[in-house]
């Protein structure tokens, strides 16, 4: 085999190596954009009632807060005199609605805000490896690529 | 006499042939399927994503989605469950996956491949070290049995607002307790 045709070899093996390289980060970077998973933007906010609802009220509330532009869903605990709302943080913040609900209805509630210490846990899901070495690669591609 | 012989005879040999030829060695061997619970839930069919119509997601995996969502709400509403989900109610950066997204997109995962999803991986920690607060500093505290059966229970609740039949949730419920001796560490 000539040095010239060597050469074209690993110029080929070379290019097919960066190609697949490339398509593996897109992949990547495709599979763990959290803009392309279900829910994105999506949180979740707690109104606690001092008193419990009767039914007529907990679904005019719950109805009240579903109409709020960026509200997903509303459900009224009757165990726990509580509403948990879903709520598109790119459209309206949990404070937003419960101000808004406060100034509409003659309530007592408080909007839950989980304490400092709680936060400071950051305890996204107990499950997630986030030290992986698939974890490492997919975070730096997402600070990098997008 | 000759003529019935004959016909046996013919008859007999179409018979063994057809016996032989259908005993072959290399035919495949038929076993009965049986469908895991991911298949009863709608398995590898493929559907378009409500929460993102220009994407497509199979049948069983939305149907769990949505069942891991109910029981999310029912958990964020249960003040027990609050010290071991802060970041479900939590303030978010403008940015960061929220802890519903996150929670919702993993636990799904974690459920399907348990229940027979072939084309979803778990890739995050075994439930034992996932739930040990000294291997997994995310974990706030060592889950108590009390505490790991109210988490049942929310779950429980919540694929009943789904409207899931008991006999799946019957085999759900069988899935989840048996990782409770793993989860469960005081």
């Amino acid at each position: 085999m000539n040095r010239k045709k060597f050469l074209r070899i690993v110029l080929v093996l070379t290019g097919v190596v960066i190609l697949l390289f490339g398509i593996l980060v897109f992949h990547i970077a495709q599979v763990t954009n959290p803009k392309n998973k279900p829910h994105y933007g999506i949180q979740l906010s707690r109104i606690d009632f001092d008193y419990a609802l009767d039914s007529a009220t907990a679904i005019e509330v719950c109805n009240y807060i579903k109409s709020i532009d960026g509200v997903g869903n509303a459900m009224y605990s009757y165990e726990f005199h509580n509403i948990v709302f879903s709520h598109d943080l790119n459209k309206v913040k949990g404070r937003t609605v419960y101000d808004a609900l406060m100034n509409t209805k003659q309530l007592d509630a408080q909007l839950y805000v989980v304490n400092a210490e709680d936060a400071a846990k950051n305890a996204k899901c107990p499950v997630v490896n986030n030290k992986g070495i698939l974890m490492s690669l997919a975070h730096k591609i997402q600070i990098y690529l997008l | 006499m000759k003529k019935t012989n004959l016909k046996f005879m013919v008859l007999a040999a179409i018979a063994t042939a057809s016996l032989v030829s259908s005993c072959k060695k290399d035919d495949p061997v038929v076993t009965p399927m049986t469908m895991t619970l991911y298949d009863t839930l709608g398995g590898t069919t493929l559907v378009t994503d409500p929460s993102n119509t220009s994407k497509m997601v199979e049948k069983g995996r939305l149907a769990i989605r949505g069942v891991v969502d109910s029981s999310i709400f029912v958990i964020a509403a249960n003040p027990a469950m609050a010290p071991y989900f802060p970041t479900l109610l939590g303030e978010v950066t403008a940015g960061n996956t929220t802890g519903f997204a996150a929670l919702s997109d993993n636990f799904t995962t974690f459920v399907a491949t348990a229940t027979g999803a072939k084309n979803y991986t778990y890739t995050g920690k075994n439930m034992k070290d996932a739930h040990d607060p000294a291997k997994n500093p995310r974990m706030a505290q060592k889950s108590t049995a009390a505490d790991f059966d109210i988490f049942v229970g929310d779950i429980v609740k919540g694929a009943k607002k789904n409207g899931v039949p008991d006999a799946i949730i019957g085999r759900l419920g069988t899935i989840l307790n048996s990782v409770k001796d793993d989860v469960v560490q005081r």
